[in-house]
């Protein structure tokens, strides 16, 4: 870790230092030299030494393990192939990362519990508020690795995933792409134009001088290989390595979610990267993609002989990526919810069948309803009515979900341990996310909530209901097959009786401010708008939020020494990585392979099995 | 498989009682929460005929909200205050895996319901953005950071306040300008609508917004769309007036002061439904 970012600056700073000399202006050396840096880190942590060996027509054998005389904790320090400690580096990055990210919503938090501008002026306002949206979402990337690394295999009854040193460079590569978003607040004075970038303001609109726009753009170009070459390892591994008997209804129901969020990272992500590329070549090379007027920047006159450009190409570019990537976020932990619930309800997954076709059902109609990002954007008419019918539907799948996990909890038996108590959380939080959608879906109420605080509350409840409480809960839940430890769980329900009702105060707090007309991104506000009750009761479960938070990870952290040794399946889950023994898992996973006989959730069915142990002798 | 049938008719019943009492809680939650979201959530006064027909999908919105919540939340809250594990029972609960009459009534009714209001949300949308009689066009500078407005039919050029008369249907021509031409929005909240202001590259791209006042009184147009350091406070003053001052105002006859203490033109207060 340390030597990746060593690599990293070094590197950045050295290629700046050669530009600088030949006379490069500051955003061309800042540019090249983070590219240059990228490289640096990857060097400079080692991930991509094999393949640089086989360039030269060298061979490599895969180590598994810590490096010779090493203690094994180094392992989660430096490149390793193993996908249970590549999830947990996952993991542990999220969290930090998203940590950063949640300090930033807090500083602004601040700021926006009176009207006036108090500590922050509107410039630093604005790169703060960007980087808060880019930096959760590299937070939530990692965490959705965290949870695909770490459970496909183990739940597929696979030894690895299919490709280890890929796996390794997914999340190598995204340390330099955090390091370089977190920079871009500090780099060229910041930047304004939001997480979404949009040109011309981020192009040449911007004010003069600031470019801290074109590191975020790399860095987020940057995470687009983690994305892509992790999505392309979970197809591959759940295609060709799943246990003897596994057809796909019998796979978990997390698997069919990562199974869609995979489709969806591996075929969208692209036009991401085309957009931002497009972005950074009109601000470097003055390649006019986005301007229907071109000013020459220097001399303040209508530039000759450049071809016109559509700032509306961006916006479907950027939402095409931008809006499927919300549901990578969101099906990982909607597969959560629906994975635990049969667990502490001692009953089947209602409509199995069902649940998994509409995680795909998701992704794809997913796909179509880019542009109702775009409502008043002023594209073509005709575009704007078929998107919203698109919109409209996907509320058909996802009502399919909720009702059916309605259905599982329905006659149960049910025990409230802190993971089930973050699914409910996550339900409550997700419904409210969901129901606040449709009226966004409609093209008439969209007019009015558009751009205003209803979304910010919208799509904070979605994130929070379907990413952040079902990564906790999933967090709690595995943590005793991970660390061989409990968690505590007084503090763990302390945690949530915090965190789930300041998050609805929040969330439903920024949805009223917004219908009375408060806009997104603005650093101050009209007080005669008559909102700042509501600003300073949002503020506050911002706060409760925070150190809830902060409770949760000195839970992780202090558990891990001190609480009792976890059973092999304290929640008598049929689930085949809870029928590994107590202690740790074995380096592949299953010292003897399973076959599945049965169906994963038949709680209740005497005698019904879901997977048998192979006996050595049947090899 | 026989003790399955020993006690299948009083968990039949049990079942029975169960949803029948969530159901009829679910009945008298549904209007409550309908009337809690009303006091809570308020919108801007009602100004323009747009704001009519819209509002009245923010209503049908809100009704289908309450019904949803308390269908969802409800039937949760009992299942949790019911259908708890008792501490030493180590048996598993009912093996019930799928219903699929079920599945087809929540797959179907949910997408006939999405569709009318997709199918509603069409035919109002093409209602208020449709041509007017005896429109008034005004067109829309956004610069970095302010408006301007210009009446391009009375000549007048270049005011810093909107002026509108109530009653008139307003045709908004948009368009960017100044130094550095970005994306704005133009937004007045009791007006409901919202169009993004676009540089372009020749008169006729320039996005158009439709707009009939119906409420006297003075608010603000507010930009919508992050559009730089001075977003937040890139604000307009709107006034609407009586058809005959208006005339008087773009007559230079009358200054917006003397409208505004004439007329008794006051801000216009927070929240349609209070």
């Amino acid at each position: 870790m340390v030597r990746a970012l060593i690599g990293q600056f070094v590197f950045m700073f050295g290629t700046m230092g050669i530009m600088s000399a030949l006379g490069a202006s500051a955003e061309a050396a800042w540019f090249l030299g983070a590219i240059v840096g990228v490289l640096g880190s990857l060097l400079g942590s080692g991930v991509i030494a094999d393949w640089l060996k086989w360039c030269i027509g060298r061979e490599t054998v895969l180590v598994h393990g810590a490096p010779a005389d090493m203690p094994e904790w180094s392992r989660y320090f430096g490149p390793d192939v193993n996908h249970k400690v590549i999830g947990i580096q996952y993991g542990v990055a999220s969290l930090v990362v998203l940590l950063v990210g949640g300090l930033l919503a807090v500083i602004f938090r601040l700021e926006l519990s009176a009207p006036g501008l108090q500590f922050l002026a509107a410039e630093d306002y604005n790169t703060i508020y960007s980087a808060h949206g880019i930096i959760m979402i590299a937070g939530i990337l990692l965490g959705v690795g965290a949870m695909l690394n770490y459970l496909v295999p183990i739940m597929i009854g696979a030894h690895d995933m299919a490709f280890p040193r890929l796996n390794a460079f997914s999340f190598w590569i995204a340390v330099p792409s955090a390091t370089l978003l977190i920079m871009a607040m500090f780099v060229g004075q910041g930047w304004d134009s939001g997480w979404t970038g949009y040109p011309p303001l981020s192009t040449t609109g911007g004010a003069a001088g600031i470019f801290g726009v074109q590191l975020f753009l790399l860095g987020f170009y940057i995470n687009g290989f983690s994305s892509i070459a992790g999505a392309i390892n979970i197809l591959v591994t759940v295609a060709t390595m799943r246990a003897k008997g596994m057809t796909l209804w019998r796979m978990p129901i997390f698997v069919w979610a990562g199974l869609s969020t995979a489709l969806l990272q591996f075929t969208v992500t692209q036009t991401l990267a085309v957009s931002l590329m497009m972005v950074m070549f009109q601000r470097l090379f003055g390649m006019n993609f986005f301007n229907p007027t071109v000013t020459n920047v220097v001399t303040g006159t209508l530039a000759e002989g450049v071809p016109v450009g559509n700032p509306l190409l961006y916006q479907h570019l950027f939402w095409f990526y931008s809006h499927p990537a919300v549901y990578v976020f969101i099906l990982p932990g909607l597969g959560i919810v629906s994975e635990l619930l049969p667990v502490f309800s001692r009953k089947p997954l209602f409509g199995y069948k069902p649940i998994a076709l509409a995680s795909i059902g998701i992704a794809f109609v997913g796909m179509l309803v880019w542009a109702h990002h775009m409502f008043t954007s002023g594209m073509n008419e005709n575009l704007r009515a078929f998107f919203m019918f698109t919109t409209m539907m996907v509320a058909v799948p996802t009502g399919i979900k909720f009702f059916s996990w309605l259905a599982t909890m329905w006659g149960g038996k049910l025990e409230l341990k802190t993971p089930m108590l973050f699914v409910l959380g996550a339900i409550s939080v997700f419904l409210i996310g969901g129901l606040s959608g449709p009226i966004l879906g409609t093209i008439p109420t969209d007019l009015a909530l558009h751009d205003t605080y209803w979304v910010v509350g919208h799509f904070h409840a979605t994130m929070f209901g379907g990413y952040i409480f079902p990564f906790f809960a999933a967090i709690y839940y595995w943590y005793p097959k991970i660390t061989g430890r409990m968690y505590n769980e007084t503090l763990g329900k302390i945690h949530f009786y915090l965190m789930v009702p300041g998050f609805w105060v929040m969330s439903l707090g920024q949805m009223r401010i917004g219908l009375m007309g408060m806009r997104r991104r603005i650093a101050d506000y009209d007080p005669m708008l008559g909102v700042q009750t509501t600003q300073i009761l949002v503020t506050v479960a911002a706060l409760i939020i925070g150190w809830s938070i902060l409770i949760m990870i000195y839970n992780l952290i202090s558990s891990a020494r001190t609480e009792k040794v976890a059973a092999a399946n304290p929640w008598g889950s049929r689930s085949p990585e809870w029928q590994i023994p107590a202690g740790p898992i074995p380096e592949f996973n299953y010292d003897t392979p399973f076959e599945v006989v049965g169906e994963p959730y038949d709680y209740g069915l005497p005698g019904a099995n879901y997977t048998r142990e192979i006996p050595a002798a049947a090899d | 498989m026989a003790s399955v049938a020993k006690h299948s008719a009083p968990k039949r019943a049990g079942h029975v009682r169960h949803i029948g009492i969530a159901a009829i809680l679910t009945l008298i939650a549904a209007p409550l929460v309908w009337l809690v979201l009303n006091a809570v959530y308020r919108l801007p006064q009602e100004g323009s005929a747009q704001a009519v027909r819209i509002d009245q999908l923010f209503q049908a919105h809100f009704i289908m909200i309450s019904l949803l919540f308390a269908m969802i939340v409800v039937p949760t809250i009992y299942a949790l205050v019911v259908f708890r594990r008792d501490e030493f029972d180590e048996e598993d609960a009912e093996h019930i895996h799928g219903n699929n009459l079920l599945e087809a009534i929540w797959i179907i009714v949910p997408t006939i319901i999405v569709l009318g209001f997709g199918v509603w949300g069409f035919d109002i949308l093409r209602d208020i953005t449709a041509p007017q009689q005896g429109e008034m066009e005004i067109v829309v500078k956004g610069f970095q950071w302010g408006w301007f407005f210009d009446y391009p039919e009375a000549g007048v050029t270049g005011s810093s306040d909107l002026v509108v008369p109530v009653g008139t249907p307003i045709k908004f021509v948009l368009e960017s300008t100044g130094n550095n031409k970005v994306l704005h929005s133009f937004w007045v909240p009791e007006w409901r609508v919202k169009q993004d202001v676009l540089p372009v590259e020749t008169p006729e791209e320039r996005r158009i917004i439709r707009v009939t006042p119906t409420l006297l009184g003075s608010t603000m147009v507010r930009c919508a769309e992050i559009c730089g350091t001075g977003h937040h406070s890139m604000r307009a003053n709107v006034y609407i007036v009586p058809q005959d001052s208006f005339e008087a105002w773009l007559a230079g006859e009358m200054t917006i002061e003397e409208i505004v203490a004439a007329d008794n033109i006051e801000p216009l207060p927070l929240g349609a439904n209070q």
